[in-house]
């Protein structure tokens, strides 16, 4: 491994998750959740496919392997519910990439949810029974799918 | 995680493309998803999976010699990047006895021995069926998913990827059964 990292470049250490520092590329740019990307991929790979005959219309690997992983990942499925999670999540003053942790890892419990997203308790934000409501309403956007 | 960034590029039309306004619009937007499309991926902005919308074109400019009109073309663009300490969940693709290899879309996932403690190897007759398990029972074979935290990116400028490395050691990460959505 050092000797890897010695023939490469730097590695990128100034960005952590854990800290939402997500790199100065990054802090404009939107967060998406898996189901979110799920739905613009797919209506993109329809419009291709509709267009198969154009050689511009080829559809790159990373495409298709993102297309791939995200339907297998997302845990919602129709428009309206990830819409809602958006909702729900953003309601409660989360950084956006929070947003997108919970709605793709769906955590069930207190604890699942603080130890998948450290920040959550930083600041002051958010204490155990804000997190419990905002959990126990995604469980019932997915129920009512 | 998946962002949407904007960014910004010059894109080249050649002369043989180039015909009334739309036409040439056309033109344009065509080489800017091909280009975006052979470029891949990026130290800056990770994987590019598509770009999604045009949000402003320049005026054209005529190169000397080649004839070929440039813009600098302002769009939004989805794109795969790890950030570290990210926990997510990912397909593994391969077992090996140095550790296994995760897929998340098009970037992979490496976790070494040393970051799955607890887990054991044994071979298996194939590649395929070789296999690492706890004393808990745990079992990741190829195909089975789990969620890991990432712990390091690199860029690596060869072959032009985000070299990841993963790991299982933390609260809640390891094998995960995930409720199979019908794939398409």
């Amino acid at each position: 491994m050092a000797a890897a990292r010695a023939s490469g470049g730097a590695p990128l250490e100034e960005e952590d998750a854990s800290e939402l520092k997500l790199g100065e590329d990054f802090v404009k740019a939107k967060c998406l959740m898996n189901a979110e990307v799920s739905l613009v991929l797919q209506r993109k790979y329809e419009q291709l496919q509709q267009l198969a005959d154009d050689p511009s219309a080829q559809i790159s690997q990373v495409f298709e392997k993102s297309l791939q992983y995200v339907r297998r990942f997302s845990r919602y499925q129709n428009p309206d519910a990830v819409k809602q999670v958006r909702e729900v999540l953003t309601r409660n003053q989360l950084h956006e990439f929070e947003v997108c942790v919970i709605g793709n890892l769906c955590p069930e419990t207190v604890e699942e949810a603080k130890a998948l997203v450290p920040s959550i308790t930083k600041r002051g934000r958010m204490d155990d029974e804000k997190i419990e409501t905002m959990l126990t309403d995604l469980a019932t956007i997915k129920k009512f799918e | 995680m998946f962002f949407e960034v904007e960014m910004r590029r010059l894109v080249v039309v050649e002369p043989r493309e180039l015909g009334d306004a739309l036409h040439t619009k056309r033109a344009m937007i065509r080489r800017l998803i091909q280009d975006v499309d052979a470029e891949q991926c990026s130290e800056q902005h990770g994987y590019y999976v598509t770009v999604t919308t045009l949000e402003d074109v320049s005026e054209g400019k005529v190169r000397g010699g080649t004839g070929s009109v440039v813009f600098w073309v302002d769009f939004k663009c989805i794109v795969l990047r790890l950030i570290r300490n990210e926990v997510m969940e990912a397909e593994v693709a391969e077992v090996m006895y140095n550790g296994f290899l995760a897929a998340c879309g098009p970037a992979k996932i490496f976790v070494p021995r040393k970051q799955m403690d607890g887990f054991e190897f044994r071979a298996g007759p194939s590649l395929e069926f070789n296999q690492w398990s706890d004393s808990n029972g745990l079992l990741i074979t190829p195909k089975c998913f789990v969620r890991l935290k990432i712990v390091a990116v690199r860029w690596e400028p060869k072959g032009r990827i985000l070299q990841t490395v993963g790991s299982l050691n933390g609260d809640l990460l390891g094998p995960v059964k995930i409720q199979k959505n019908p794939v398409l």
